[in-house]
This record gives structure tokens, sequence and C-alpha cells, in this order.
């Protein structure tokens, strides 16, 4: 009687200590939701851009390098990061990605569009279009006509024309302009970058061709739609910031932003920067709140005193209303993105430690360049660096990276966090 | 020279002492068979003065078990129940293991014997072993987009134990114990097609085991089983990890390259109180009043080991090193040895166990 009665304790005691037992079921698995995810196998992955689909899914796109080859690399993810599918593109010569957009219009509607750059030869790059279904089935591959020794294409903007669509790629030349009317200077440089801005069909014809800078160097880094024929592109370079051309001698760049409906190479409408430092525009986009962002790396003459320079306007880029450096009062910062959310706009930079390894910087700030979160990914020892950014429906964050593990080799991280910033 | 003599004459003294000792010891034995003579030859009264200068002084543990044996049989005889039980503390003092028997002893000095006891209320043990750690996987949780394979293997350890046992009855006993314990595991994980990550963990545990035993209480090997619950926490942990990372290029030979991290504290990313229940048993074995033993061990950990928030961060090994945690359970499989003492305390009974004795005495009386 008196073992039974231990017994009963004993059968209650263990009942209750398996009650306590953390279980599949019982222990929450928060970093379904919230992850760093890391993409590709054999070589090296360097991210650059990605697009989030309806139904959240991510494609991104980047750069693989196995050996002396460099491919683009193209993975698709769902909402927990898991891969769906990944492909790496057939090219005779290295090619690096740079962009990829949904294509909304035309022949291709509900594809994807691919922007890489590839080195033919020696001082050469290519501009190349590759069509992608959402199941990861390369349609078709494009080639830019070659008009200069070195076109590289930066961003690609599909168009809404109500029709058959269509695509605008900003970018550059350091092709040297002999013939340019505007190349006034007395001693022109070697090499001077010129902007481009190439409209193309929905067959990647080319409906026009603009190449713009004259003896000043810039670069067009997006152009954007801001209704049915009415577009902007932004870019930066070293034209006098009145609005003037030909222009006077300057070395200083500045970002510009010039809306257009046929015509890119005209005036541009809007200027923001410094007149002793260079503002080279990185990222550029729109909000659904009324304010534009763009973002640009400022540094001195030598490059060196990187900081992060954001400039916001008023709807349509037509008027400035906030600029000044985000990041860099101490420290260096190089920047990489800027993503409208639902109120805010998303920053990513780089920082760069002492030994010249970056690590991926993200600030939100308002429309004022208010901040509200501060968030940094990355170790001291190893180079990780930001590629883009957006803010989901439902407020969370995804981060595209690269980053590098073990000081060995380069993966593409996807990270995704709350609104708050934690995962 | 000086501290040659001193030396030289604390021998002497020694060896002097155990000879007088010797000379005492074998006085007393003469003494011991004189006493047993006069018992035997009925002259009872004479006996406790005969014995007393050898109580005092001369008597081993053996012998003085006998004196008082013979004291408690002379006391009974000679109607002196309160010398009697003082005499039979003194038996159980001196034996605490000591137990009459019918064949050999008086009925009168079994009766006795039922109420006392000299069975340890308290035993105190200690011990060192061996351990392995076994993991058990909650959610894996994968840092990679493409699937990936992990494999955990056995590392071993070692641990020191110490605790002490109520002993509720003679089967019976509720444990208590601490437990300083160093674990190890190993997770290797196969991913990106060829590359290879491994983390080598190690921990240090301190251990609060309380359990339930029963045990075997005769004969010189006495097995016995146990169960019990633990709250354990965790001193520390740290890890290396190795990366392996394989190239295949353009279907060549694949080329290696290994990176091995610095040593790293991931006791931040742990939780530090944990809990697991346990089973074992093992065998006591008999060694004088004390005993030694090896003991075998299985403790299923209950809790998840892994701060659950802290798998990703800004600096965390996912970052630098591509490696994460799953949250896991750890379980713990330990042999252990060591030696178990008796803390005995010879005392008279609240209630005294007669029963049988007196069914013994109301048979033999019919």
């Amino acid at each position: 009687m008196k073992l039974m009665k231990y017994y009963t304790v004993g059968l209650i005691l263990l009942s209750l200590v398996l009650i306590t037992c953390d279980t599949k079921n019982n222990v929450e698995p928060t970093f379904k939701d919230y992850f760093i995810k890391y993409y590709g196998e054999d070589g090296n992955h360097e991210a650059k851009d990605f697009v989030v689909t309806n139904n959240q899914e991510i494609i991104i796109v980047g750069t693989v390098t196995l050996g002396l080859n460099k491919r683009v690399y193209v993975v698709k993810a769902d909402q927990e990061g898991t891969e769906l599918w990944s492909v790496t593109l057939d090219s005779d010569s290295n090619e690096l990605a740079e962009d990829i957009e949904p294509i909304l219009e035309g022949a291709h509607a509900g594809n994807y569009v691919i922007l890489s750059n590839a080195q033919t030869a020696e001082d050469v790059l290519e501009t190349r279009f590759t069509i992608i279904t959402a199941t990861g089935v390369v349609e078709s591959r494009h080639t830019l006509p070659s008009r200069l020794a070195s076109q590289e294409g930066l961003s690609i903007t599909p168009i809404q024309t109500g029709g058959s669509g269509g695509f605008y790629l900003a970018g550059r030349t350091t092709d040297w302009d002999a013939a340019s009317a505007s190349n006034s200077l007395p001693t022109p440089p070697d090499i001077i970058e010129d902007l481009l801005v190439i409209k193309l069909d929905q067959d990647f014809d080319t409906i026009s061709f603009d190449r713009i800078g004259g003896s000043h160097t810039g670069s067009a880094i997006k152009v954007i739609q801001l209704n049915n024929n009415r577009f902007m592109y932004a870019g930066h370079w070293d034209g006098k910031t009145d609005g003037r051309l030909p222009d006077e001698p300057k070395i200083e760049s500045n970002i510009f932003f010039r809306t257009f409906e046929n015509d890119p190479s005209g005036v541009p409408s809007l200027y923001s920067g410094t007149l002793s430092l260079h503002e080279r525009l990185v990222s550029v986009c729109r909000s659904s709140f009324g304010i534009e962002a763009a973002i640009a790396t400022q540094s001195d003459d030598n490059g060196i005193n990187r900081k992060v320079f954001a400039v916001t306007t008023s709807s349509n880029f037509s008027t400035v209303l906030s600029e000044r450096v985000l990041l860099g009062q101490s420290g260096e910062y190089e920047a990489v993105s800027v993503s409208a959310g639902a109120n805010r706009f998303l920053v990513l930079a780089n920082e760069i430690n002492a030994q010249g390894n970056r690590d991926i910087y993200l600030k939100r700030v308002d429309g004022f360049l208010e901040a509200d979160l501060d968030l940094k990914f990355g170790s001291v020892n190893n180079d990780d660096r930001g590629a883009a950014i957006a803010e989901l429906p439902n407020g969370d964050i995804l981060i595209l990276g690269t980053m590098e593990l073990a000081g060995q080799q380069d993966k593409i991280a996807l990270i995704k966090v709350r609104p708050n910033g934690a995962f | 020279m000086r501290y040659k003599i001193i030396v030289g004459l604390i021998l002497l003294l020694a060896g002097y002492a155990s000879v007088l000792a010797q000379n005492n010891r074998m006085d007393c034995e003469q003494t011991l068979s004189l006493a047993t003579e006069e018992f035997n030859a009925g002259r009872f009264y004479g006996i406790p003065a005969l014995l007393k200068p050898c109580i005092d002084r001369g008597f081993g543990r053996e012998q003085r078990q006998r004196a008082y044996l013979l004291l408690t049989q002379t006391y009974l005889i000679l109607d002196d129940p309160i010398s009697a039980e003082t005499s039979y503390i003194e038996i159980l003092r001196a034996n605490p293991e000591f137990e009459t028997d019918t064949a050999l002893h008086a009925i009168d000095l079994v009766y006795l014997s039922k109420k006392f006891t000299a069975d340890p209320i308290f035993s105190v043990f200690g011990g060192i072993g061996l351990n392995t750690s076994p993991v058990r996987v909650i959610h894996t949780i994968n840092p990679w987009g493409s699937p990936i394979s992990n494999n955990y293997t056995l590392r071993p350890g070692f641990q020191f134990r110490g605790g002490i046992d109520w002993n509720i009855t003679r089967e019976l006993a509720l444990s208590g114990e601490f437990n300083l314990l160093n674990s190890s595991y190993r997770k290797s994980q196969t991913r990106a097609n060829h590359d290879r990550v491994t983390y080598i963990g190690n921990q240090w545990w301190m251990v609060m085991p309380v359990s339930i035993r029963f045990s075997d209480t005769k004969g010189k090997y006495r097995p016995y089983g146990y169960g019990g619950f633990a709250v354990q926490w965790l001193v520390s942990e740290t890890g290396r990890v190795t990366n392996i990372k394989t190239d295949e290029i353009d279907g060549g030979t694949p080329q290696s390259n290994t990176r091995e991290s610095p040593t790293l504290r991931l006791t931040s990313f742990r939780n530090k109180i944990n809990q697991s229940f346990f089973v074992g048993g093992g065998v006591r074995i008999k060694t004088g009043l004390d005993y030694v033993f090896a003991d075998l061990r299985y403790s299923f950990g209950l809790t998840n080991v892994v701060v659950p928030t802290s798998t990703y961060g800004g600096q965390t090994p996912a970052i630098e090193f591509g490696h994460v945690d799953d949250y896991f359970r750890i379980d713990n499989l330990a042999l252990s040895v060591g030696y178990v003492h008796p803390i005995y305390n010879p005392r008279k009974l609240k209630r005294a166990r007669t029963k049988s004795v007196l069914k013994l005495i109301n048979r033999s009386a019919k």
C-alpha cells in the first residue's frame, strides 16, 4: 500500500515533468518567418537585386563566380526563404547581373526581365536582357545592339503604354565621345563617362538612343514612369547645376532629376547635392505617399570620406523637400539602395570599417529624412554588403545582400525582419 | 643532525605505542575469554567489572562488539533492562550492521534487538565518470535556401558527482546530488552541394538531480535502480566552426578550402536553466561498512537549450560562419564510479519491530 503511494506520487511527478517538456508543438518556430537565408552552391555569389512577387515570393538575381567565369545567377524563394528554383544563365563571356524587374505589359507580360552586362572584350561591355518566367524558364535572351564600344546598363524599367509595353534602359558609356557637339572643354580627359537613356520596344529593338553628357562625366541610374507618357530619369553628372548647356568646367558630380516625354537629352529639371563634394546617385524610388527619394554616395575628389547623401522631393520630383548626409557623420559609408514602404523610406547602405570590410546598414527614414530605425548586419572580419531592400505589405522588411562567410566564400543572403527590425 | 634525532625519537615512540596497543588487545582478548568463561559458568555479577578496564581503553572494534554482546546478555539475565539497552546500543556503535539471529542468540536478545536500529538515515557519496550527450532536435533550422543534411555525433565528456541519500526505508531512498558535468557534441552539416560545416560544442553544466532509488539490501553486490528530475544550469558553451568549402569547377577535380573559426562563446545564445528527467541503475559493492558503486544514468533533456530569438542577429555565428543552431534538447548518458559512506546512527526505535519475535516466542511456547 505504501509502495503504491510512492508509485502514484512518482507518476504524478513524471507527468508534471513530461508536461514541461519542450516539443515541436510548443516551441514557437520564429525562425521560419524571420531569418537569414543563404543562396548559392559552388563558387562565390554576389547579390544584385530582387523582386517580390504578388504572392510574396522573391526572385533574386546575382552573379556567380566560379573559377575565372562570371555568370548571371537567378534564384526564387518562397516567403520562408526556401529555394524554389535556381538557374545559372549560359554565356560566352563573363556576365554580371544588374537588375530584375517585372514586365507588366506586352508580349512578355507576367514574366521578368533581367538586365546584365557582358564583358565581351577588354573595356567592351555589352548589355543583355533575359526574359525569365516565374517558374525559372528562360524564355529568351537579347543583346542591345552595340553602338558604342562600351555601353553599360544600370537599370531597366518596363513601361506601360497601354499597348505593347516596352522598356527604358538607363546606364552609361565610357566610349570616347569625339562627335559630341557639346564636347567643348579645351582639354577633355581621355575617358569621359556619359549618360545613356535608351528606349526599347517589347522585343528589345531600339526606339531611341540618347547619349548625354558631352564633356562632362555622369551616369543615368534609373528611369521612372510618372504617368502614361511622362517619365523621369535620375542620375549624376558634373555639369553645372543651373541647368544651362553647354556648360562650364566643373568637376563635382551632383544628383539630378529630369522629367521628359520623348526626348531625355534636354535640360535637367532638378539638382541636389553640394558644390564642393561629389554626390553620385545610386538609387531612386517613388512612394505611394507623395514623396520621392534618392540616395547617393558622397565623397571628395579622391573618392574617400564616403557618406550616404539622401534627398527627398515632392511628388514627381518637382522640388527638393529635404537633403542631407544621412550616414557618415563619423566613419565611412556607401549608398546601396532606397525603397519606399507604406509611409517611410528604407535606405540600405554599407558601413565601411577601418580594415576596409563592409557591413550592411539599414536606416528607415520619413519624408524629411528623420530616422526611426537603424540596423546593422555583418561581421568585423568579413566583407558583407547590401544589394537591395523592400518593405512587404505587412511592414516586414526584406534585405538582400552578400555575406562573406568564414572569410572564404561569398553567398547571397536574404534577411527578413519584423517592422521593428527584430527577427 | 638534530632533526634526525627528533624523527628517530618520534618513530621510536610510535613503535612503542603500537606494541603497547597490541599488548593491550592481547591482554583484553584474554579478559574477554575469561568473561565468556564466567558467563558460561553462570557467574554474571563480576562480568561488567571484569570487562570495564578493557572497554575503557583496550578493545578493538570487533572485541568491543563481542564484549557488549556479552554485557547485554548478562544484563538481560540480571534483569537490568536499562543497562542491557545501553550495552546493545554500544554493540551497534561497534558494528552498525550487527543483527541478531534466532539460531545464534537467545530470544530475549533477539527481542531486545528489535527495539534498536543502526540503519543510516543519510548516506553521502561521491564519484567521477565519463559521459556523452546525444542531441535531440526539436526544429531543424536551415540557414540555406536549398536543402541541407545535418548529422549529430557523440563526443566524450566527464563529470564529478556528489550527493546525499535520505534513506526512507532500507530499500527506498531519496537522493539529492550536485554534478559538475562537461559534455560535448558535434554537428556536421552538408550544404551547397559539397560544402561541409562542422560545429563542435563544449558545455559545462551544473546539475542538481533529485531521485528516488530502490535498492537491494542484501549481499556483497547490491543492484539498484532509480528515476528522478534534474535542474541544470548551463554555465558555458564554447565551440569552433570549421567550414570546408568544396567547389567543382567545370567538372574538374573538386577543390577544397578549409577555415576554422576561433573559439566562440555561445553561452548567450543558450537557455541557462534547463530541466531533465533521468533513469539509471547500478550496483553497490560492499566494502566494509561503506560501498563502492558503478552507475549508469540516462538523462532526457526536457527543454530547448537554444534561446529561440538568438538564431539570427547582427553578431551571430549565422552572419560570420553561416552556422545556425537547431532548436534542440540535449540528453546525457553517464557512467560513474564512486564511493558511498552511510552515516550510521544507532538509536532506539520509537516503534519497536517486535511483532515477529513475539510470534516466534508464542510459537515456541506452544
